[in-house]
């Protein structure tokens, strides 16, 4: 399954990335499609946030990640570095979890 | 317009490689403490180089999603290489094969880069896609073979990395303006709701068809 995971999201990376320029030369995605996959990665996101934040498979649950991740995204807003953020966050679950 | 060298991306791309790096040791120590080991995290950052889709897949494999989950999320993050790869076909080389390894290097970072004069250029995208795959590969391998020597990641709270890179996105979206703050809060309230009730992975591919779906009209 480990494998077989790896080739998969490897084959679909590398096919979105490449598909284009050796097809597509002098061509451009329908508008309506291009909008909708642009506007679709926010809400995707979102759900990525809420379920790595807020749920433990199908239960609901909140640990330290929460108020390290939110540390992460303020330190985000005010300097625009993600190794900033990555690295506040760290800091902040690392020293939550060993009080 | 400039007459730039690979090189030049690379001198360009340099002040990411810390963040490729501390990234991918993230992303290699997390994988390695889920269970995939060294060696296939390495692969996959070798070959996926996509932070975002590589840190998807790990939130739906531990969350017990299966395969179809995994890929439709991972498409639909990296759908936008689709664009990218459609506004920069025409700097790219004309040789099949090198063609193809330089859309491989299309990153946000490398994209963005590749524009510098407001055209593309290919040796600009070379260099810059070049150093952040280099950093963020080296960071996947020193963060599995560290992880798996540490054992838990979670101890020194390199599991708040995630949620963290996927808000640091987030943020960064929001913030171009092009897309509605509701639609971020209608994604996470969708998929906190249906979670409890629906297979594990489920919620985010409701919520990508609702995305999708077409709006009607005004």
């Amino acid at each position: 399954m480990i494998w077989l995971t790896v080739g998969s999201v490897a084959l679909v990376c590398i096919v979105l990335r490449v598909v284009t320029p050796l097809l597509l030369r002098s061509t451009t995605l329908p508008p309506w499609l291009e909008s909708r996959l642009s506007l679709a990665v926010v809400p995707l996101l979102a759900g990525l946030v809420t379920l790595q934040l807020f749920t433990s498979g199908r239960d609901y649950n909140v640990d330290v990640r929460a108020p390290a991740a939110a540390v992460g995204g303020l330190v985000y807003l005010a300097r625009r570095s993600l190794a900033l953020a990555l690295a506040a966050a760290v800091l902040v679950a690392a020293i939550a979890r060993a009080l | 317009m400039g007459n730039y060298k690979v090189t030049d991306g690379v001198r360009l791309a340099l002040p990411l490689t810390a963040s490729g790096l501390l990234d991918g040791v993230a992303f290699g120590a997390i994988a390695a403490g889920i269970g995939l080991g060294v060696t296939a995290p390495i692969v996959m950052s070798a070959t996926a180089f996509s932070g975002s889709a590589q840190f998807a897949s790990l939130t739906v494999l531990s969350q017990h999603g299966g395969l179809p989950s995994i890929l439709f999320v991972v498409a639909a993050l990296n759908a936008r290489y689709i664009v990218y790869g459609a506004s920069v076909a025409q700097a790219l080389s004309i040789h099949r094969i090198k063609r193809i390894l330089q859309a491989q290097l299309l990153t946000d970072a490398s994209w963005a880069l590749s524009f510098k004069d407001g055209v593309p250029n290919a040796q600009l995208l070379t260099g810059a896609g070049a150093v952040e795959l280099a950093s963020w590969t080296t960071g996947t391998a020193l963060g599995a073979l560290a992880g798996s020597a540490v054992g838990s990641y979670r101890a020194i709270g390199l599991d708040a990395t995630v949620p963290t890179f996927f808000i640091c996105i987030l943020i960064h979206r929001l913030r171009d303006g092009r897309h509605p703050l509701g639609a971020a809060i209608a994604g996470g309230s969708a998929t906190i709701a249906l979670a409890p009730f629906v297979p594990n992975g489920l919620p985010l591919i409701v919520v990508l068809a609702i995305a999708l779906l077409p709006r009607p009209r005004r």
